[in-house]
């Protein structure tokens, strides 16, 4: 800490003699005004080069009364140059505009800030233009699909939408959209993220060397930001797909100072499985499920020191199942009722303020919910007495959140970023009630755990500096304080990444991060389905705890190819799970009795990714090697055991060509080691009493046949691979441009294993009659998603 | 929770889901000793061996070369005798029990255990028929055990209530099934089923102290039986037999196949035998007998 503070009062203190003058400003998109975050701004004259902040903000130091030429780059746009000569601080802005034209963009390509050079590791972003084009079941394309498909990063279960991210649980992601987190990020059970692609402008997946800004969370950053809206037309887009239909509009309330963006999906299968389940049933059956999220945000600029930010986003999930049987009278009535919802909501305002050429901040004040009820309906009529019984079972959580985040561009070499926040959480790790109506009587019992409410306070330094042409520096502090009941945790969470350049184009990558996470997620399933618990860290149960260690190289080739290479370590402490053999509703009243704590985790592997980011062709080629195990007093007899999701090898391949103006191909291919799961393997008898007052009869069968497992996730299923290819045909119409989007889901029909069980099985004869003694148990496979071709139209305008 | 997990199987997979036989490597058999014993009784102890989970044939093994150690001092070889493995020696409270398994064909196993000292119990209440349960048709017994706790050690006990009938002209021994008690020495322990046959328990909330432990069981079985004799027992056991008796009931619970199979991890069964399974376990009782 005291070196930070030295470090920054020499290079303040340096500033004051330095003949320097600030310019700053905003980089955006020409035709609509959107922010382009992380445009490379590059001083040509003085080889300085800066990145746009999350507003599309930079602040650039020059040299004053000097001819200077700036040039701004970024992906998929043409570069522009600007030479001035100026004596005191200058806000310019520069707009960029979107080029189709592939050589133009190889061009520019040159002047992007190369990997060596970033001073960050383990950083992942891909243009959401890149997603759109990869091949989707049901043309749905998806953000976090499309980051399984890189190095360090795990889906899960095949279809799933959560993320593992070296070795960590999907917990330990912090899922952020426009800086505000999100709990559960799937619709449909964990096989659709809730991010809508047409409304999101950019994501950034950050595995390690974390800034010190972040935090909570052990294993990942997903920075996800919605669009702004287009400042200078009206636009939007329409999409029919197989899983979900969607539709988004944008434009100006007033020209490039107020624009707005609403876009909203919806999963149409209700509307006609009601139908059908009703008409075939004759009334008998009705089911239904759909999902719908709606994105929305409002943006004012009132000067070039000022603008806010609103944003919204809800999203539901309700499926719907009724039974009724009235088939021996009709005066005897039996209904079934099942609604199952969850989803979240979130709102966000934000403050952009420049205090000075130098100062940029943000403040933001959010509010954001998650939510999961079941309800069981139950009613009877019996000779005209009514019969009512309801159980309803609600968990939530619920946080308010405000906090200010600061840039200071102190000098040219140094960066100065801090921060605070506060939090309150207020969660309902699970009540259930019953209610019984009995003629006249009514009887109501709640049960399960109690709402429990925490204060979570945060401050944060991150001090980015430059030492000599060779050497980049990110060293910063995080201070978190979560107050819960009469429970203080404390923690002070170092950060450090180091980038040396060991020639012009290879640098050698370093970073350290410690991180606590002070919720937790219960889960039985490990598929990611809502009925996982969210659950805080309270007197009992401690804050999870890790420490990230990485290395790595990073290299650009012939100036089109990124390589990198990266290693790591994570230490993971106080990590939770079930008890073996407690379940979401076992017996217990309150879930801190159902579980076992103080669990550690330890994740190593190697990664490597070359990647292609600019030309006809673009894609990447990414590797790992990776061990993650885990570890509890009372779970696999205290021994360690495989995480569920520790791949040893794991492989894909992403490519994209534009075959010609008006048509994309794309293709992914991946491979993965078997997901460990506990099967048994061997049987035998077991004693189940002692004999003693037994006769000899009753000896023989005081036996239980019990299965051998070989330990906790002990055995691996079948190895994962499939391929996808799509292809997306573009036709320009008269008020815009109509897509037509083909996929095939898992080309060649790899029957890749969801879940495995033991079933009993008889052999039947040539007449169909059952074989006595033919029954014997057999392992069985089952698998979720064959050979699938999807189509999805959309049209822009 | 299984209801849940239907629905979502029904309505998002059920479409594209195929089901496909596999195989898997088998496992090399391994010796299976199965033995509890007691003091002041001769070991009686069962050898057969495990197979691979998709086969269905047991062997019995009649050939095992068994050597008993008291206190690591070899003091005999078991004899075969119409299934069972006997000693001439008997067991006595507080020695040390060790035995070697060996068998062609298989790795040799060892197992040890003790035999712990006998409950102290200050006292047993029973009533044979408490109330009737027109829920369950059926009338349910009451009985509570005051336990006295030697505070020096982590104590282990094991209570059920074995009841004696006849039924068909013969004398039939089973111990009954029990309600749950509320007690939280019991409740606390995770494993317990519903209507198991006996509760195993730890003196971990009562160390040192007297503790009396409530719990009902069920009386209700055929009207054509006649119940001659019930038979309350308080075992003190070893670790090892905890540890086996905790785990057996849940982990034949958690393999039955039903849906939930993929989202309930399977309960493993403890053992305490080397290179091979089952349980070799001492333990201690103390009984008294109420007459119908």
């Amino acid at each position: 800490m005291r070196a930070s503070i030295s470090i920054i009062l020499f290079f303040l203190f340096n500033t004051s003699f330095a003949q320097n003058i600030t310019v700053s400003g905003y980089v955006t998109d020409l035709n609509t005004g959107e922010k382009l975050i992380d445009a490379t701004v590059y001083n040509e004259t003085t080889k300085d080069v800066v990145l746009t902040n999350n507003y599309g903000f930079y602040s650039m130091k020059i040299p004053k009364n000097s001819n200077v030429t700036i040039s701004v780059s970024y992906v998929g746009f043409l570069s522009i140059n600007k030479t001035f000569k100026i004596n005191s601080n200058k806000h310019i802005d520069f707009e960029l505009q979107y080029d189709n034209e592939l050589e133009e963009v190889i061009l520019i390509a040159t002047k992007e800030k190369p990997i060596e050079k970033r001073a960050e590791m383990s950083v992942i972003s891909i243009p959401i233009k890149e997603i759109k084009n990869l091949p989707a079941i049901g043309g749905e394309s998806d953000i976090i699909k499309s980051l399984q498909l890189m190095p360090g990063v795990q889906s899960g279960v095949e279809g799933s939408s959560q993320l593992h991210v070296r070795g960590g649980s999907p917990d330990q992601n912090l899922m952020l959209l426009d800086d505000v987190p999100l709990y559960y990020v799937s619709h449909l059970g964990g096989f659709v993220s809730t991010f809508n692609t047409d409304a999101i402008n950019s994501v950034k997946l950050i595995k390690g060397g974390f800034p010190a800004k972040y935090g909570n969370r052990l294993s990942s950053i997903v920075d996800v930001r919605m669009k702004e809206g287009n400042a200078k037309k009206f636009g939007g887009n329409v999409m029919v797909g197989m899983i979900a239909s969607k539709i988004s509009i944008e434009g100006p309330i007033k020209k490039d100072t107020t624009s707005y963006i609403i876009s909203a999906r919806r999963m149409l299968y209700d509307i006609i499985s009601r139908a059908v389940s009703s008409i075939s049933s004759k009334g008998k059956l009705i089911q239904g499920y759909h999902f719908y999220d709606i994105n929305a945000k409002i943006n004012h600029k009132f000067s070039d020191k000022n603008h806010i930010y609103l944003s919204a986003y809800l999203g539901n999930d309700n499926n719907y199942f009724k039974t009724k049987d009235n088939e021996r009278d009709v005066n005897e009535i039996n209904e079934t009722t099942d609604k199952i919802n969850w989803g979240n909501n979130l709102i966000a305002f934000r403050w952009n303020h420049l205090f000075s050429q130098r100062l940029f901040s943000n403040t933001t004040l959010s509010y954001t919910r998650y939510r999961f009820s079941y309800i069981n309906e139950f009613k009877e009529v019996e000779e005209n007495q009514e019969t009512k019984r309801i159980s309803k079972f609600n968990s939530g959580i619920y946080d308010a959140n405000a906090k200010i985040d600061f840039e200071f561009y102190a000098t040219k070499n140094y960066h100065l970023n801090f921060g605070v926040s506060a939090t309150h959480h207020t969660f309902n790790p699970g009540v259930l009630s019953y209610k019984i109506k009995e003629s006249e009587q009514v009887k109501d019992t709640v049960f399960g755990s109690k709402k429990l409410k925490a204060v979570e306070t945060a401050a944060y330094v991150e001090n980015k500096f430059e030492l000599g042409k060779r050497l980049s520096v990110n060293l910063g502090l995080r201070y978190n304080r979560y107050q819960v009941s009469n429970k203080d945790y404390e923690s002070f969470e170092p950060r450090a990444l180091a980038n040396f350049l060991i020639t012009d184009d290879m640098s050698i990558k370093a970073s350290y991060a410690e991180m606590q996470q002070n919720i937790h997620l219960l889960t039985t399933s490990g598929v990611g389905m809502p009925i996982d618990l969210w659950v805080p860290s309270t007197e009992e149960v401690a804050p999870q705890r890790s420490k990230q260690w990485a290395l790595g190289l990073s290299k650009t080739l012939n100036k089109e190819y990124e390589l990198s290479i990266e290693s790591y370590y994570k230490e993971l402490g106080n990590l939770i799970s079930y008890k073996e053999g407690a379940t979401y509703f076992s017996s217990s009243n309150d879930w801190q009795e159902k579980i076992e704590t103080k669990g550690k985790g330890i994740s190593f592997g190697v990664e490597l990714l070359a990647r292609k980011k600019y030309g006809k062709t673009t894609g990447w080629l990414g590797y790992t090697w990776a061990k993650s195990t885990r570890q509890f007093s009372n779970i696999n007899f205290g021994k360690t055991y495989p995480y569920r999701y520790d791949r040893r090898h794991d492989f894909s391949v992403v490519a994209n060509h534009k075959l010609r103006d008006n048509i994309d191909i794309s293709a992914t291919w991946v491979f993965g080691t078997g997901t460990a799961i506990t099967l048994a393997t061997s049987k035998y008898n077991i004693i189940n009493t002692p004999t003693s007052g037994f006769t000899e009869t009753e000896w023989t069968s005081n036996f239980s046949e019990v299965r051998y497992y070989g330990g906790k996730n002990a055995f691996r299923m079948r190895n994962f691979h499939k391929l996808d290819i799509g292809i997306r045909f573009h036709k320009e119409l008269e008020h815009g441009t109509r897509t037509w989007n083909l996929s095939i889901y898992n080309v060649y029909n790899r029957q890749n294993p969801f879940y495995y069980f033991y079933e009993n099985h008889g052999d039947y004869d040539e007449q169909g009659h059952f074989i006595e003694g033919s029954v014997r148990l057999r392992l069985k496979q089952k698998s979720l998603f064959p050979f699938i071709p999807s189509v999805s139209y959309s049209y822009k305008f | 929770m299984k209801k849940i997990i239907f629905l979502f199987s029904i309505l998002f997979l059920n479409s594209c889901i195929k089901t496909v036989e596999i195989e898997i490597p088998k496992d090399k058999p391994k010796q299976v000793l199965n033995c509890l014993f007691t003091a002041n009784d001769r070991i009686s102890a069962s050898i057969n061996n495990s197979i691979p989970i998709l086969e269905e044939d047991y062997s019995i093994i009649d050939n095992a070369n068994i050597i008993l150690y008291e206190d690591d001092i070899e003091i005999e070889t078991l004899v075969y005798d119409d299934g069972v493995y006997k000693s001439t020696t008997h067991t006595q409270y507080n020695k040390v029990y060790k035995i070697e398994s060996s068998v062609l064909g298989f790795e040799t196993i060892i197992a040890e255990d003790v035999i712990p000292k006998q409950p102290t119990i200050i006292n047993i209440g029973f009533v044979e028929w408490a109330y009737y349960d027109p829920n369950y048709e059926g009338f349910f017994g009451k009985t509570s055990i005051t336990i006295e706790d030697n505070g020096n050690q982590t104590n282990y006990f094991e209570v059920l209530v074995v009841r004696r009938f006849y039924f068909n002209d013969e004398i039939i021994t089973r111990p009954t099934s029990i309600e749950v008690t509320s007690d939280p020495v019991v409740s606390n322990e995770l494993d317990v089923q519903n209507y198991p046959t006996h509760l195993v328990f730890t003196d971990k909330s009562f160390n040192g102290s007297t503790h009396t432990i409530t719990f009902d069981f069920v009386n209700h079985y055929n009207e054509e039986d006649s119940p001659i004799n019930y038979k309350v027992i308080i075992n003190s056991i070893s670790e090892n037999y905890y540890l086996y008796k905790r785990r057996l009931n849940r982990h034949t619970d958690f393999q039955k196949g039903y849906i939930g199979d993929i989202f309930i991890e399977p309960i493993q069964m403890y053992t305490n035998v080397e290179n091979g399974f089952g349980i070799f376990a001492g333990y201690n009782e103390y009984s008294q007998m109420f007459y119908h």
